[in-house]
């Protein structure tokens, strides 16, 4: 097994007689930023939140890397919309206090710093802007200290300074060693941010690779309409 | 009907240490029960909110039902817990305030579970997926969603208040309005109008209704501050 692949094997989920992921087999490099695109109901957050374990599949399975000491690999999720609780800033950051990974006392303050909140501290979490939201939210996934985090559209329905900045902080989970994987409808970011993609179809993974390799030259009939309709298609 | 609300006044321009002595047994019973009856009612109604488990939906009828049960009925069945041949009766609660305390405690917890469980529910649909990918257990959890719905619950808990301070059936059988002991607002009052002494009854019913409005103006102070800065 390669130690830097997340592999699915016989993975389905079925929600409410619908086939929300049907994947026979799949390896996901756990490294670099990964995309994941397709259209929408493809599946693609249902398999950000199978990767995490906090969706079960009825059959299959995924088997994540072991890290050194040949513990699972840590994963950390940020949803599409992740709601605040009523209180401020710091304390919707310390929620992570009462996860199975509690930072350390002073990395709450560090990571406001980081993420450029330090000034919104004790200000109402419910009152933050659409991007001040997705960079607490990330703030919060990184302070668990994950070998993975899923990030589920970190950017949809950001203005393009927030954008900007979101991005930023996913170029520096990159740098931290974190693999990223993350979904969007937006190629272009794709195009800045991702050093493989994979696209999704009907629940299905049905084409991997480099960027280089999707954009340029995509195999299916699938990825070729996507990007057709979705303007992404260079030849 | 004049004189006699002027004499309520005048004796409450100049309260004796019996009506202190009245006001205080209410406040200690009323106020116990209601803590207890945050202790247990606010977790049980996070738990029917949030976990799932064989008997949870009849649980939650029980507990609706239990709401609405009349204080005499509750009053009854403690008394028989704590009479002599009863369960319990060897703790000799019976016309103590501990047993006051305890009979009220069994008319708060249900109403505060009740009203709780769907205020902690409707939070609880919100906040799941973020919770789940966060790992919280199920304490944190409970913990978190009650942090945020505080505002809300503060609700729950001015109804579990009046539920407790206002009720007479359950005090009346359990305490046995003894004198200096166990007399509290609303069995004084029926007491002192059977009596015809109308403006010590008056006076007793003017330091409840205060009682009652000034927990619900604080209630809705603290509420409407903290929502316009919490959202």
């Amino acid at each position: 097994m390669d130690k830097s692949m997340i592999q699915i094997r016989d993975l389905q989920l079925i929600l409410d007689n619908r086939t929300i992921l049907d994947i026979s087999s799949a390896d996901i490099p756990c490294v670099g930023i990964v995309a994941c695109i397709g259209a929408n109901g493809a599946g693609k957050t249902t398999l950000l939140k199978a990767l995490h374990g906090i969706v079960r599949p009825q059959q299959g399975c995924i088997t994540m890397p072991l890290q050194n000491s040949n513990s699972a690999l840590r994963s950390a999720l940020v949803l599409h919309h992740t709601p605040m609780i009523r209180a401020s800033v710091r304390t919707n950051l310390n929620l992570v206090s009462d996860s199975p990974y509690p930072p350390q006392a002073g990395a709450v303050d560090e990571m406001l710093q980081e993420i450029g909140l330090a000034h919104l501290a004790q200000a109402p979490a419910k009152k933050l802007s659409a991007g001040e939201r997705q960079k607490l939210c990330i703030g919060r996934a990184r302070l668990l200290k994950p070998q993975l985090v899923l990030l589920d559209e970190p950017t949809a329905n950001l203005d393009p300074t927030a954008t900007e900045q979101v991005e930023e902080l996913i170029r520096m989970l990159g740098k931290e060693k974190t693999s990223v994987i993350f979904s969007s409808h937006q190629l272009a970011q794709v195009q800045r941010l991702a050093n493989y993609i994979i696209f999704m179809a009907k629940g299905q993974i049905v084409e991997c690779g480099t960027p280089a390799e999707f954009f340029n030259n995509p195999q299916t009939a699938a990825a070729k309409q996507f990007l057709k309709f979705s303007g992404g298609l260079l030849v | 009907m004049l004189s006699a609300i002027n004499d309520a006044l005048l004796l409450l321009g100049q309260p004796d240490s019996g009506i202190l002595g009245i006001v205080r047994v209410s406040l200690q019973v009323s106020f116990s029960a209601l803590l207890l009856g945050c202790l247990v009612g606010l977790p049980l109604g996070a738990l029917l909110a949030t976990e799932s488990f064989p008997g949870r939906k009849i649980l939650i009828v029980i507990v609706n039902s239990l709401m609405g049960v009349p204080t005499v009925v509750v009053g009854v069945v403690v008394y028989l817990l704590l009479s002599h041949t009863g369960p319990i009766g060897n703790w000799g609660w019976l016309f103590t305030i501990k047993g006051m305390i305890l009979a009220q405690f069994c008319l708060t917890t249900p109403l505060i579970a009740a009203l709780s469980r769907q205020l902690i529910e409707d939070a609880w649909i919100h906040h799941r997926e973020s919770f789940s990918a966060l790992q919280l257990a199920w304490l944190p959890r409970l913990k978190w969603l009650i942090w945020d719905c505080r505002f809300s619950l503060s609700i729950v808990l001015l109804a579990g208040l009046a539920r407790a301070i206002s009720e007479i059936g359950a005090v009346m059988i359990v305490g046995g309005n003894i004198d200096h002991h166990t007399r509290t607002m609303t069995t004084a009052i029926a007491l002192e109008t059977s009596k015809g002494d109308l403006p010590l009854a008056l006076a007793l019913g003017l330091v409840l209704m205060s009682l009652v409005i000034g927990a619900n103006l604080i209630t809705y102070l603290i509420r409407h501050s903290a929502e316009q800065r919490y959202g």
